[in-house]
């Protein structure tokens, strides 16, 4: 018996008082009843249901009620389970088996046999079983079970038009009867009366089958007149000695009645079957798709767009406003005032109000709290449709689709929180990349000026003239190019802020060319510098001070990485398009280690030093996106070109719109 | 400062103004100074040249300094190594003087307390 040690067990741990409720009427009383035990044994208590096949085919009110006493339960202050079984005994002691049951309390009906399945072996079973639970029978008394009787259910599916078509099956029988009877008198066949009587049988069958039971006795009754009267010899008829006539009624109409019976169960409980397939379709569809990815916005679309068409009628959610315990203002769907108290109270209470519950009942909207284990996250809100195939509510499916509504929303927003912080997580490494190699790349001339400097005050007497001369050319040369360094930065976040004020002139390109490599002269001397100009010069509508910035930037890159004495070569041209205005052209090649095209697009960005610490060749990695930017700013391109005469090597190569030559000269160098 | 005659010095940095200037200060203090821009040729020229105290940058070219160090610390088990780098977090000074880094200066520095480090070492 490990079943029952189960039980003793955990009744050793946490004693639980469990009340076995149903449809029943008066079920709210048996939980008032736990409820006081509880109280009075200072135990915990839970309404439990036990959900068998008969539970399929109740009517909707009835299961509602059930989730309804569920709720109730929860509210009353105990909990609330629903177990699957193929009887409620079974159930009652499989739940048993997994909870702690003290005390199990059952009403007790003797009229109607609430819980006739409650024989008195399978109390002891019970008992047997679990020898520490005690079982109470509170009566029920007064009691109007409210089970479709007939004359409801011939009521509710009735349609004028079945009583022609039964009227139409009753006629077929008949004439058919008449026909065989014919062929009798035509001595072609011998009929005998009990052919006739199946034949109207199998009428009242029919109708039994598909009109329900009350038609179904009507159309065996007719066809037991009809066979009495029409059928049967004159001399037998309605003779009500005859046991014969009495047991042919009472075929007729229990054949009938049964067929109906057992016709009605089955249809309802295929419609039960379809309808419980539909939801666990949707149900399954909306978990699969709805935790799909998404914003938050696009989840409740898809929500909304789901349980709508699985309600059948219109739904929506009305969510947590971010960052506050306030919900989003609702009045985009046309509530009425009531709607968004029901809807206020169903949020900060945390229950279900609005239709089909205590809570403001009279509203035209159902609202369901949509809430996670860790986190509030809105309102389920339905606005029952009259004309839906759910129009008496299923309120336990409305629970699960807030419930996993709620689920997919939370999912939803975890994961933009996520990508968010990831975000933050990049900018911030960025960030602190940037510090470093700009500390990196102020650092190390000033390395390089204040160890010189320090060296030519404190070690005086032990250098000579040139190693003095030296430092002085290092500590000088360093401040320089902390200095570009500097404008550098200037330049960049003023061309990021775009305040940067162009001054475009027609500009001469040779002048622009002859500046920078005047300023750069001491340094190009290391290298084998040339230039091309196909023309004798170039106007070039543009801001020269910028672009002879640019230039400059293009040679210092190409020195910072072409060996000494190779070739850095400039060319200036003019590239004609037949349908823009030309283009100034100007490109500059060195012969250095080059950039593979992968990476081409990389260099102008400019954290692609920064990404790479302080292990570079020194310089801010700024100065060719100061160039894009600055290229950018005259309507022009800046591109890496493969350098088509060499080996390897980088090409830049700068277009302009907007060229006007002067005059055309032989290649000239310089 | 007498002694240092006759001393050789590995200066691995990529900074050809820091490599210059150092050249120019030790030499005038008597040290013999060899120049290495890249990790790789700063582990050849530990290899090959009877070297007594390598100052070394931890941004190179080619490879993390404080990758080099161990490197460094095989070839030459009892020499001192000295880093010289612009990096002051308290990990990576650390790091440095669990792989044996003897001494650790940051950029900028005076020329005064990279001689004292190397008179401390020497």
């Amino acid at each position: 018996m490990d079943n029952a040690h189960a039980v003793i067990d955990v009744t050793a741990t946490q004693p639980l008082i469990v009340v076995c409720i149903n449809a029943h009427p008066r079920a709210e009383f048996l939980l008032r009843r736990a409820q006081q035990e509880a109280m009075r044994q200072g135990l915990e208590w839970a309404a439990l249901h036990v959900e068998t096949e008969a539970y399929y085919s109740l009517p909707e009110e009835q299961r509602a009620r059930i989730t309804q006493l569920l709720n109730r339960a929860e509210t009353l202050g105990g909990k609330a389970f629903q177990v699957s079984n193929t009887d409620i005994a079974k159930g009652i002691l499989a739940f048993a088996r997994e909870h702690p049951v003290r005390q199990l309390i059952l009403g007790n009906e003797k009229r109607s046999n609430l819980y006739e399945i409650f024989t008195p072996s399978l109390r002891n079973q019970l008992l047997r079983q679990s020898p520490q639970m005690e079982i109470r029978f509170i009566p029920l008394t007064s009691l109007d079970r409210d089970k479709a009787s007939p004359v409801d259910d011939f009521l509710s599916r009735f349609r004028l038009v079945n009583i022609y078509y039964t009227a139409a099956i009753i006629s077929a029988a008949y004439l058919l009867s008449v026909a065989l009877q014919f062929m009798e008198r035509q001595d072609s066949m011998y009929v005998q009366d009990y052919n006739v009587a199946l034949i109207f049988l199998f009428a009242s069958i029919l109708t039994s089958i598909w009109f329900g039971a009350v038609l179904g006795l009507i159309s065996a009754l007719t066809g037991f007149v009809l066979l009495e009267t029409q059928f049967i010899p004159l001399e037998q008829q309605f003779r009500m000695m005859d046991y014969s006539v009495l047991v042919t009624l009472a075929i007729f109409c229990g054949t009938s009645l049964l067929t109906a019976y057992m016709s009605g169960y089955n249809r309802e409980y295929a419609e039960a079957l379809r309808r419980r397939e539909r939801i666990t379709n949707s149900l399954y569809r909306i978990s699969s798709n709805v935790f799909g990815s998404g914003t938050a916005q696009q989840i409740v679309q898809q929500l909304k767009h789901e349980t709508q068409e699985l309600l059948e009628c219109q739904t929506e959610y009305v969510l947590c406003l971010e960052g506050s315990d306030k919900l989003c203002d609702p009045c985009r769907v046309q509530f009425s005032d009531r709607d968004c108290n029901a809807m206020q109270d169903c949020w900060k209470e945390q229950v279900e109000t609005g239709i089909y519950t205590a809570r403001f009942p009279d509203v035209a909207w159902h609202f369901q709290p949509m809430t996670t284990r860790s986190q509030r996250i809105g309102v389920f809100a339905i606005s029952p449709n009259p004309d839906s195939h759910f129009n008496r509510p299923d309120l336990k499916l409305i629970k699960a689709l807030a419930d996993l509504s709620a689920l997919a929303v939370e999912r939803s927003l975890l994961s933009e929180m996520m990508e968010e912080s990831k975000i933050v997580q990049e900018r911030e490494k960025l960030r602190s990349a940037l510090l470093s190699s700009v500390s990196h790349d102020l650092k190390t001339p000033l390395a390089s000026i204040i160890g010189s400097l320090s060296a030519i005050r404190h070690m005086a007497a032990s250098l000579n003239e040139k190693s003095r001369e030296m430092l002085i050319e290092t500590a000088l040369s360093e401040a320089e190019r902390l200095n570009r360094f500097i404008s550098n930065i200037l330049d960049m976040t003023r061309l990021e802020k775009s305040n940067i004020h162009l001054h475009k002139t027609p500009s001469s390109v040779r002048e622009v060319i002859a500046i920078v490599t005047k300023r750069l002269r001491f340094r190009l001397d290391s290298f084998d510098f040339r230039q091309h100009s196909v023309y004798e010069d170039i106007l070039v509508p543009m801001d020269a001070n910028l672009i002879g910035q640019l230039l400059q930037n293009l040679l210092d890159n190409a020195m910072k990485y072409a060996p000494n004495g190779s070739p850095i070569i400039i060319e200036s041209t003019i590239e004609n398009s037949s349908s823009e205005a030309p283009y100034w052209v100007l490109s500059v090649t060195d012969h250095g280690p080059g950039i593979p095209e992968d990476r081409r697009a990389d260099v102008f960005d400019k954290y692609t030093r920064l990404k790479q610490g302080d292990s570079q060749v020194a310089g801010t990695g700024l100065g060719l996106a100061i160039c894009k930017a600055i290229a950018e700013l005259h309507h022009g391109t800046l591109t890496i070109e493969t350098n088509r005469n060499a080996e390897s090597g980088a090409r830049f190569v700068l277009r302009i719109p907007g060229a006007q030559p002067l005059y055309s000269v032989e290649a000239q160098a310089v | 400062m007498s002694d240092a005659l006759s001393r050789s010095i590995l200066v691995v940095d990529d900074s050809i103004s820091i490599r210059t200037f150092l050249q120019i200060t030790l030499t005038g203090m008597g040290f013999l100074v060899y120049e290495a821009e890249t990790a790789e040729k700063g582990l050849a020229t530990a290899q090959s040249a009877p070297i007594d105290a390598i100052v070394l940058d931890l941004g190179l070219p080619d490879r993390d300094g404080l990758d080099l160090l161990p490197d460094l610390k095989h070839v030459l088990p009892e020499k001192p190594i000295i880093i010289l780098t612009v990096r002051n977090e308290s990990h990576t000074r650390q790091i440095a003087a669990e792989r044996g880094a003897s001494a650790y200066l940051t950029k900028p520095f005076q020329v005064q307390e990279l001689l004292e480090e190397l008179g401390r070492l020497l």
